[in-house]
């Protein structure tokens, strides 16, 4: 069980899944599964989205393209909804986020219902990501005394500095899980103009297509759960953990 | 020594000021070197990889007023990127009103934005600033016909935060 922040700075939570189809896509699936789930979620919008990526073909890896039509469906207050695109759904938590204990069993409602409705083959990829936006009131800080994972700076280079982007990428269960760690600055916008404003996400994924299948989904996502949650421990000191005011 | 990281103030800095992960320059790969990479990469043909569209609401919204940023010249860049925060619900209409205002004034224009505020009365507004070469009663007819074929359609979905004006170029 892990720690519990009265301010936590959790600014969002999504599990993803992205399916290897056993048919066509068909476009009544996002109807179909709206009906399913108009009640805890009402509202609807289109999107469109776009990936980019690589993939190989006989024998080359060619760059891919690909415009897909997302729906997002969205609770009144909008602080959680579903994503359904073609072989896609992604279910996300906005602020406030409750607990693993609430976040879990919606994931797995969702999921059952679109298997249900779509019939997918098997998972080509999931992803279990939480995005942290931690807020320190000061206009400059010592990156050592609040983070365990930053950027070292050379000694013979200035020490002070200003945005920054690392990531770092971790293989997990023989290379078919990483977590993608990334520290910025400089992308998040602070809310006010007297504080620094860093993002820590922290993103678990299954990258090799079918090595975990419809009944070990859940254990898969309690893993990647429990890795993100020390990750998240590892990367900050004692004194960034103040500013979360830790719950007994 | 520990490095230390400061928040600079980039309010009313010029473009070039900006830091470097947010120019869109950045974004272009320039080194011939890591355009090859793409080709080098072998160990993706053992498997397939399609970078998922971005599935993150937070890091979406994030993205969408960066690319704003390469639509609209931010005047005070700091500010406006805060006000875009708070209010996303306008980020929306921005990337639609670009297209209308084009639309309308023809691509020979430059578009900015510019937050007014006022503290005292804690008022505050987005402006798109539409910077025309065309004359004054031509510009003002143009203006018009923006309003009666777009803006009067999302005045209330702006909810007092947005509104236009026309300069000379």
């Amino acid at each position: 069980m892990g720690k519990k922040y009265k301010n936590s700075p959790i600014v969002e939570a999504l599990c993803e899944f992205q399916f290897i189809p056993s048919h066509p896509w068909d476009m009544t699936i996002p109807g179909l599964f709206y009906e399913k789930i108009r009640n805890d979620f009402p509202e609807k919008k289109q999107q469109m989205g776009f990936g980019v990526g690589f993939q190989p073909k006989e024998g080359v890896v060619e760059q891919k393209i690909e415009m897909n039509q997302r729906i997002q469906f969205l609770r009144t207050d909008k602080t959680a909804l579903v994503q359904v695109a073609a072989d896609l759904l992604v279910i996300n938590h906005l602020k406030p986020y409750p607990t693993w204990d609430i976040f879990k069993p919606i994931l797995f409602k969702n999921l059952d219902l679109y298997k249900e409705i779509a019939n997918p083959k098997g998972f080509k990829r999931i992803g279990l990501r939480y995005i942290n936006k931690i807020d320190i009131p000061s206009e400059s800080i010592e990156m050592s005394e609040y983070f365990n994972f930053y950027p070292p700076i050379p000694k013979d280079l200035p020490q002070i500095h200003s945005d920054f982007n690392m990531q770092v990428e971790i293989p997990y269960e023989n290379e078919r899980d990483r977590l993608l760690l990334t520290l910025t600055k400089g992308k998040a916008i602070p809310e006010k103009s007297d504080i620094i404003s860093i993002i820590l996400g922290l993103y678990h994924v299954m990258v090799i297509p079918e090595k975990v299948s419809f009944d070990e989904v859940e254990e898969w996502t309690e893993k990647a759960h429990t890795i993100i949650e020390k990750a998240f421990e590892s990367c900050i000191t004692d004194k960034c953990r103040t500013l979360f005011e830790e719950e007994e | 020594m520990q490095s230390v990281l400061e928040q600079f103030n980039y309010s009313s800095l010029p473009y070039y000021k900006i830091p470097l992960m947010n120019q869109f320059e950045y974004r272009i790969e320039t080194s011939v070197l890591l355009e090859q990479k793409i080709d080098l990469t072998k160990f993706w043909e053992a498997r397939s990889i399609l970078q998922s569209a971005e599935n993150s609401i937070i890091l979406k919204t994030q993205e969408d007023i960066r690319r704003l940023e390469n639509l609209y010249t931010f005047e005070n860049f700091t500010d406006i990127r805060r006000f875009l925060w708070i209010h996303q619900f306008l980020i929306e209409i921005l990337f639609e009103a670009q297209k209308q205002i084009i639309g309308i004034f023809d691509e020979q224009i430059t578009l900015s934005l510019d937050l007014h505020r006022d503290p005292e009365e804690g008022w505050d507004e987005l402006f798109i600033v539409i910077k025309s070469p065309y004359s004054a009663e031509k510009a003002v007819e143009l203006e018009r016909k923006l309003f009666e074929e777009w803006f009067t359609h999302r005045i209330h979905d702006t909810k007092g935060k947005l509104n236009f004006t026309e300069e000379p170029l």
